[in-house]
This record gives structure tokens, C-alpha cells and sequence, in this order.
């Protein structure tokens, strides 16, 4: 079973059989954890709760009180031992203690401060809200540069040694990852052009909460630096991306300079990277700044629910900025007054940035 | 001929290119870099890959070959690559570091 399939729901499944009355999250882990028969049984069983879940809507509070009570972090970290094989072999359940291996033990520890984000501050149970297990695999390849979310997992490589280290090493990267998980449950924003400088931009937004969190940061003590850390000392560059001034993160002989724009004015047009969906992913990022600056106090408990009720529930996959700055403008009204100091400067920070 | 491979995206979206004039290779790596052309079959490739939803911050290849037929661009998603096109860029990107 191939790594993207693995943790879909089968469709045009027949008529099953009662599916029992195990939980999701219990589910989700015999799916990552059971043998091929076990696998094949708990992702039947899936399948028949998302339908029954789809009739449960109608039902209402039963339903969400219900949904509420599954406890949901279950984090499983796996080794992929340099190969290219999902999700490898396992190394970490949840609970386990921390073992010898430093990617191992920051792929679990960041896994669980960013559930723990979404789930306190956000009220979210996990990716998919209903207690989605949490898997994570280190050692992708050899001398991976890179990090990434397979639709179904988090992957993590250990750097080329030359320019990058491990991708674990910044929590960010991990919240990052997490987001992209979070987002293809919610707005499923398209990959490619604004939509996709938007998906970007709500994992870096996201990513960057947890830092702060774990630190207890105001917007106005957080470096808002996304990868920090990730650069060998041979690089000049503090971090991979800056949210407070895109563009100035790095600038090196080897990899030159941080491509990012700050504004509207310096979009870039371009056919590579998806059509740049991590280059423009700047300026949305900046205006999330902005905002949360302006706001004060932790980014996440004003301008964090603004983009959060605004990812789950307002953009759609072909979104673009300015459908972005409208939406946060409205439910940063319906959140905190329609006059209210929040709306204002989520209002400016969008109006900073050029985009209305 | 010359053979140059670019990668864009991936989370990190630092770029990265190599090029590799077969002319100054040693014989058998020029042989090998015919033969692994040959077997990736660039020609069925696009020159802009298909939006990938649900594939987030995987590398983005552009692949340009010059010869006297002329210069011809394509492009393909890290998670999309064939085998063969796998090993074609492992092969280019390790050539780079030799």
C-alpha cells in the first residue's frame, strides 16, 4: 500500500458490517500500527463512521460532544533509515520515552506542541478534528533537504550537512508540516499561484505560533523567524523565511538571497516553485504579522483565531489574497466587534501589505 | 549535450541548479548519463507540471537538454518522478557534488 493511499477512506465501499464502537483515534492507530488485515479492517470501519458521521451532523451537540470526548494525541514517529519507504519503521508511540535519537524525540515533541496549540487554544482535536493519529517519519533519504507533508504524514530529512541540518530542529518546520494536514482537511487550498502562496502562508502562520507559545511570547518578543536554525553555519542567513520582513532571511554566495516580497508591489511572477508558492507566501505572511503586532498580547489568541475561524471555515480552494484580507476583515468583526480594535488591524496590516 | 537540472520548491525553496556538458565527461559517464536519459523518457513530460493538491513543499524539477536539435524544457514533481527519472536526477545532482 503506498504511502498516499494508506491513510485515505476506501470509496464505494459495500454494505459493511456494524463498524463497532471503537474511536477514531483508536482506529487511526491500528491503521498505523495493524497488520494488513488489521489495516484493511480499521480503515472499513472508518469509512462507515465518516458516513455515519455525515448523518450525525444533522443531530447536532450529540454529535460535537461526542467527537469532543475522544482524546486525540496519538503521535507515532517512524525511521525511514535513509530510504524512501513510508512510513518505515517505528521508533516512538505515544507515551514512550525519549530514545537516543535527537530527530526522533523533536519530530515527537513538535508534533505534540503544535496539537497542543490547536487543541487548547484552537479547541481543534488534531488534523481532521476527530483525533487523526499523528505520524511522522525522520531520516527521509540521504542528505534530504527538505520537509514535506505526503497527504497523509509528515516527512523529515536530515539535511545535505552543507547547507541545511535536520529539519526537525526548528518546531516551526514541524507546524508547518502539521498545517498542510490541518489545511487539506479544511479550506483545501489549490497548490499553485495565490491559493497556493495562501496554503503556504497558513502553515508559516501556524508554524510560527508554536514557538512563541512553548516560550510564552508576546507578537512583540517573537522573532517570527520560520526555520531557524536549519542553515549550517556556512550559510549567511539567520533563518529560511522572515514573517516580520520577508526578503532579508538570508543572503549568501551559495544560495543566494531570500526571494521573498513584503508587498503587492513585488509579487513574482513566476512558473517554478508551483508559480511561487513559497515566494509570495510573504506577504500574506507579513500582514499576519502586522496584524498580530498591532493587536498585541500572544498572536494567538487574537489574530491566531481570526486566520484559524477564517481557514476552517471561509476560504475555499481557489481563494486568493484578496479573499483572504476580506474574510479576516469579516470574521475578525464577528469575533471581536465590528468596531473592535482586532478588525482595524487586521484591516491595516492587508492595506500595508497592498493588497486592498 | 548538455543536461541541466534545476530544483525549485520543497519547504525550504532554496534553489538549486546543475549542468552537465556531456562533452566533458569521462566516457563511460558520458554513457551512463546517455543511457539514463534514455531510460527517464523526458519526452512524455510536460513543460509545466499539473497543480499537485494534497503534495505541499515537494521539490519542483526542471530539466533542459541542449543539443543541435535545439534546446527543449520540462518540468515534474518530486512525487511524480518515475524511477528512472529518480535515478537520473540522483545522478545529476551527485555529479554536481563530485
Amino acid at each position: 500500500m503506498t504511502a498516499s493511499s494508506r491513510v485515505r477512506y476506501p470509496v464505494g465501499v459495500p454494505h459493511l458490517p456494524t463498524a463497532g464502537i471503537l474511536p477514531p483515534h483508536i482506529l487511526w492507530a491500528i491503521v498505523a500500527n495493524g497488520d494488513a488485515e488489521q489495516r484493511a479492517w480499521a480503515l472499513q470501519a472508518l469509512a462507515v463512521s465518516e458516513r455515519i458521521r455525515g448523518r450525525r451532523e444533522l443531530l447536532g451537540d450529540i454529535a460535537t460532544a461526542a467527537a469532543a470526548a475522544a482524546p486525540g494525541k496519538q503521535r507515532t514517529v517512524y525511521d525511514a533509515k535513509h530510504g524512501s519507504q513510508l512510513p518505515g519503521a517505528k521508533a516512538r508511540g505515544e507515551g514512550d520515552p525519549p530514545g537516543k535519537d535527537v530527530a526522533v524525540n523533536e519530530a515527537y515533541d513538535g508534533a505534540g506542541a503544535t496539537y497542543d496549540l490547536y487543541h487548547e487554544v484552537f479547541g481543534r482535536d488534531s488534523i481532521d478534528d476527530r483525533g487523526m493519529p499523528l505520524l511522522s517519519t525522520v531520516h527521509y533519504r540521504r542528505g534530504y533537504d527538505n520537509a514535506f507533508w505526503d497527504g497523509s504524514q509528515m516527512v523529515y530529512g536530515d539535511g545535505d550537512g552543507k547547507i541545511f541540518g535536520r529539519f526537525t530542529k526548528a518546531v516551526d518546520v514541524i507546524g508547518h508540516e502539521l498545517t498542510h494536514g490541518v489545511t487539506q482537511y479544511e479550506a483545501n487550498l489549490d497548490y499553485a499561484d495565490q491559493p497556493g502562496a495562501l496554503n503556504e502562508s497558513v502553515s508559516d502562520v501556524f508554524g510560527s505560533l508554536v514557538k512563541p507559545r512553548t516560550l510564552g511570547q508576546t507578537a512583540g518578543r517573537a522573532d517570527w523567524l520560520i526555520g531557524a536554525g536549519l542553515f549550517t553555519p556556512a550559510i549567511r542567513g539567520v533563518a529560511l523565511r522572515s514573517m516580520a520582513a520577508p526578503g532579508t532571511a538570508y543572503d549568501d554566495p551559495l544560495i543566494g538571497s531570500d526571494p521573498q516580497p513584503a508587498d503587492m508591489a513585488h509579487y513574482v511572477e513566476t512558473a517554478d516553485d508551483n508559480g511561487g508558492v513559497h515566494i509570495n507566501s510573504g506577504i500574506p505572511n507579513r500582514a499576519f504579522y502586522l496584524a498580530a503586532v498591532a493587536i498585541g498580547g500572544f498572536a494567538w489568541e487574537k489574530a491566531g483565531r481570526v486566520w484559524y475561524v477564517t481557514l476552517r471555515d471561509r476560504l475555499r480552494p481557489t481563494s486568493d489574497f484578496k479573499a483572504a484580507a476580506n474574510l479576516t476583515i469579516a470574521v475578525a468583526r464577528e469575533l471581536f466587534g465590528a468596531r473592535g480594535a482586532a478588525a482595524k488591524a487586521v484591516a491595516a496590516a492587508w492595506a500595508e501589505v497592498g493588497v486592498l | 549535450m548538455r543536461v541541466k537540472l534545476e530544483r525549485s520548491g520543497g519547504f525550504a525553496n532554496v534553489r538549486r541548479s546543475v549542468t552537465v556538458d556531456a562533452a566533458a565527461l569521462a566516457p563511460d559517464r558520458a554513457v551512463e548519463l546517455r543511457d539514463l536519459l534514455a531510460a527517464a523518457g523526458l519526452d512524455t513530460l510536460p513543460e509545466d507540471p499539473p497543480p499537485r493538491p494534497g503534495h505541499p513543499d515537494r521539490f519542483v524539477y526542471r530539466l533542459t537538454l541542449e543539443d543541435e536539435a535545439g534546446a527543449r524544457s520540462v518540468s515534474v514533481s518530486e512525487d511524480t518522478a518515475s524511477e528512472p527519472l529518480r535515478h537520473l536526477i540522483d545522478w545529476l545532482q551527485g555529479t554536481a557534488e563530485s
